[in-house]
């Protein structure tokens, strides 16, 4: 093996679980997310040699990572996943056994960038800075589908409130 | 909901999820070398007509520009649209002499007084492992899909002002037993651009934020991350810009998420104690 394939092999192998999490976080589903996790590494690998620099070579990552479910999205490769309408049209309880689970399937069901957006700023903890120039936006693109994708997701969880 | 709600819940989400087993690195290894082979092999067909032009062309243009394949980008939507993970200078910079007199094929030295240093930094840091720890030799043979339970490596980060830059980072595992954690010491020489304020230092380590404290060791502070609020490849780091401008990281990991064996039940130091390993002299490398 040569010595790129090994940096690249340990880059994998530390970060890949990582990216994973975020990955599936984005698509809700493991073999969604692993697929994402698959096309992102091999776009790295392509470039491995002009930006393995571990100090910057996470947000790098991400960057591919954020990038390519968005547009895997827009040509529709993810049509399988689990759409919005049905999580839409029954807000759970939020004292629900399940509350993490549904938590996860109403993320899933916020729209896909008002979700990156979401899982960016709150699952990687990035700025609204770094997450606009990831995502090649304006930072007040940034705050309003987060505003939006929060309202979403207090909807999609608000407690069932009892028929008259 | 409000955004430390969504925070603690998406952690809480995760926390509770059940991944599946970790993606094997040969097969991502295999399939990432495939595309790069085909897409040589497209662009070598699809260009050879013309090949001669062009790389004159491309020649005349950027005289800086390495004639290394690698450098392309790939098409559609990776990294083609973003702009490459610069921190000051272009990525042009050609990649320093390595002891043979020939340019490095990358950024990380193979040989030389630059690879020694890391060889150096993996010996200072099994140096330190406390009693009641073993950082055992990496065993012969190791598949490629495993971190070696020792590593070193000396990084070429950036020319600023004609001065290379360059970074070592070292790591052992350590165990209790069966019980296995890690340890990690990443040094920056002098004259890079990181920041001399202790805690705003500690979170730029691999951009990971958490709560921080300023710990003193004498008279130099030290900014301490005790628990991480993102990432959690790590417990506990601590930074220190020494005077000269040298940047030391030190980070103790309880668990390595590499690695099916059970995490350590305690980590090998203290908060205190990690920051005074960040101010020995023993990981103050040029």
């Amino acid at each position: 093996m040569s010595g790129r394939d090994t940096e690249f092999a340990e880059y994998f192998a530390a970060r890949s679980g990582t990216m994973r999490s975020t990955a599936y976080l984005l698509c809700g589903d493991w073999h969604r997310a692993e697929d994402l996790v698959q096309t992102t590494f091999t776009k790295l690998y392509l470039v491995w040699n002009r930006v393995s620099r571990h100090e910057v070579l996470d947000a790098y990552t991400r960057q591919i990572l954020a990038r390519t479910f968005l547009d895997e999205r827009r040509r529709g490769w993810w049509r399988r996943e689990r759409v919005s309408a049905e999580a839409a049209e029954q807000p759970v309880a939020s004292d629900s056994p399940e509350n993490r689970l549904v938590m996860l399937q109403a993320l899933a069901a916020v729209p896909a960038r008002q979700r990156a957006v979401l899982v960016l700023r709150y699952w990687e903890d990035l700025s609204v800075e770094e997450t606009a120039s990831l995502l090649k936006c304006s930072t007040g693109t940034v705050k309003s589908q987060a505003a939006r994708g929060l309202g979403t997701l207090r909807n999609l969880l608000m407690p069932v409130t009892p028929r008259d | 909901m409000k955004e430390d709600e969504l925070r603690d819940a998406l952690r809480a989400a995760m926390a509770a999820a059940s991944p599946p087993p970790p993606m094997s690195t040969n097969e991502t290894l295999t399939a990432a070398r495939r595309v790069r082979i085909r897409r040589r092999a497209g662009w070598a067909c699809a260009g050879s007509a013309a090949a001669v032009t062009v790389v004159a062309l491309v020649s005349t243009a950027l005289p800086g520009m390495s004639s290394n394949a690698d450098i392309f980008s790939p098409a559609g939507s990776g990294p083609s649209t973003i702009p490459p993970p610069v921190t000051g200078t272009s990525t042009a910079e050609p990649w320093p002499t390595g002891p043979d007199g020939k340019p490095q094929e990358d950024r990380t030295a193979k040989a030389g007084s630059r690879f020694d240093q890391g060889v150096r930094l993996l010996n200072e840091i099994v140096s330190v492992v406390p009693a009641g720890y073993s950082a055992p030799e990496n065993p012969a043979n190791q598949p490629a899909d495993q971190m070696p339970l020792r590593y070193h490596q000396a990084q070429f980060e950036d020319k600023v002002n004609g001065v290379d830059l360059w970074s070592y980072m070292s790591s052992v595992a350590v165990f209790q037993g069966e019980r296995m954690g890690r340890l990690l010491v990443e040094v920056h020489t002098a004259g890079n651009t990181l920041t001399d304020n202790p805690c705003a230092l500690a979170q730029k380590f691999w951009g990971m934020p958490g709560e921080c404290q300023v710990m003193t060791v004498g008279a130099a502070q030290v900014g301490v991350v005790v628990r991480p609020t993102g990432r959690n490849q790590f417990d506990q780091w601590a930074a220190y810009r020494h005077p000269d401008g040298t940047v030391v990281f030190v980070a103790q990991a309880s668990k390595d998420e590499r690695d099916g064996r059970p995490p350590l039940t305690a980590l090998p130091f203290s908060p205190q104690q990690l920051a005074t390993l960040a101010v020995d002299e023993r990981f103050h490398l040029h």
